[in-house]
């Protein structure tokens, strides 16, 4: 009886860690991805709740989900840009230097 | 015999051990002559020291989730996701602060990076499209560190831009110049400086001293 109780707890904890680890993982969208000054490149639409751009190189490389507002980094520095919750939209990253570079990005 | 003996030994040691002794006096001789040791004496300041809003205990008026993010909830502060075992440049969780607000529209935080630098973590103060966005960003070590940094935000389908930042340590004030030419000074508060503005800011100087900073570079 005992044992039994043991082994539901067991794969229930076990079920809810990879609930917990599918729900939190990072889906890359963009890798290396050229960009050029004053360009937006956009990702899929998705439900999501969080962008993540790293700049690929030395341009300074922004992180918007469209309909919620950019967020745009002093330097080729990443941004994480956090919605708050879920909404269905489009991640994407602009060029904010003024000269062509690259980026990758994640969203989840 | 015996004395013979005790003699040879004697300099086979010191035919074995002489030049490893001469070899590390010159090696510490040109570590100290190079700097190294001084290096040592004089290590640069951290975080907390050059951030005194690092060691700021008024409330964070921020939630700190490390939850899979839900729908949205209407929240009446910002959320802020912290991932377990994240590995990338984000905030600390544990050091994030709250930053005196300069700009009634706008809430921001300092934080150390999770690789040294410093973090500036920036969101409206009013929901905007029904969610509550906050954006983050971290120098990535702590070589510039105190040079602080900043975010900017740009509102959806609006003109209004908002931004914040840690001024450079020792800054009293931030002197802004937008694209038509005028000019704002934001007084530094407790490290943070913020505004909102529907003009577009394109430099920053930090007085008494401190360089010109083009926003978007160079």
């Amino acid at each position: 009886m005992r044992a039994r109780l043991v082994t539901t707890l067991t794969l229930a904890a076990a079920i809810l860690a990879l609930a917990a680890a599918s729900a939190q993982a990072w889906v890359n969208w963009a890798y290396k991805h050229g960009i050029r000054s004053g360009e937006s490149v956009y990702g899929p639409r998705v439900v999501l709740a969080e962008n993540l751009v790293e700049p690929q190189g030395v341009g300074i490389i922004c992180a918007g989900i469209r309909g919620y507002g950019l967020y745009c980094p002093p330097s080729a520095e990443s941004v994480i840009f956090f919605a708050g919750g879920l909404v269905t939209s489009e991640p994407y990253a602009h060029d904010h230097s003024s000269f062509t570079s690259g980026f990758s990005a994640w969203w989840q | 015999m015996n004395h013979s003996r005790r003699s040879r030994r004697r300099r086979w040691c010191l035919s074995l051990f002489a030049p490893t002794l001469v070899s590390a006096s010159a090696l510490a001789y040109v570590a100290i002559s190079s700097g190294a040791g001084a290096a040592v004496a004089a290590s640069p300041p951290t975080a907390a020291a050059l951030y005194p809003a690092l060691g700021d205990t008024a409330p964070l008026g921020l939630t700190l989730s490390s939850l899979a993010p839900g729908p949205q909830e209407g929240a009446q502060q910002p959320i802020w996701h912290t991932p377990p075992g994240a590995e990338d440049n984000r905030p600390a969780p544990q050091t994030i602060r709250r930053l005196p607000s300069t700009d009634p529209r706008l809430e921001s935080w300092i934080a150390e990076s999770t690789t040294g630098g410093i973090c500036l973590l920036l969101a409206p103060a009013r929901p905007v499209n029904g969610a509550r966005p906050i954006g983050a960003t971290c120098t990535a070590s702590a070589e510039h560190l105190r040079e602080g940094t900043y975010l900017t935000y740009q509102y959806p389908e609006s003109n209004e831009v908002a931004i914040a930042g840690v001024a450079p340590a020792g800054a009293t004030a931030i002197d802004v110049t937008f694209a038509d030419g005028t000019t704002q000074a934001l007084p530094v508060v407790g490290d943070g400086w913020s505004l909102q503005s529907s003009r577009v800011p394109v430099s920053l100087t930090a007085s008494p001293e401190g360089s010109t900073t083009q926003i978007g570079g160079e």
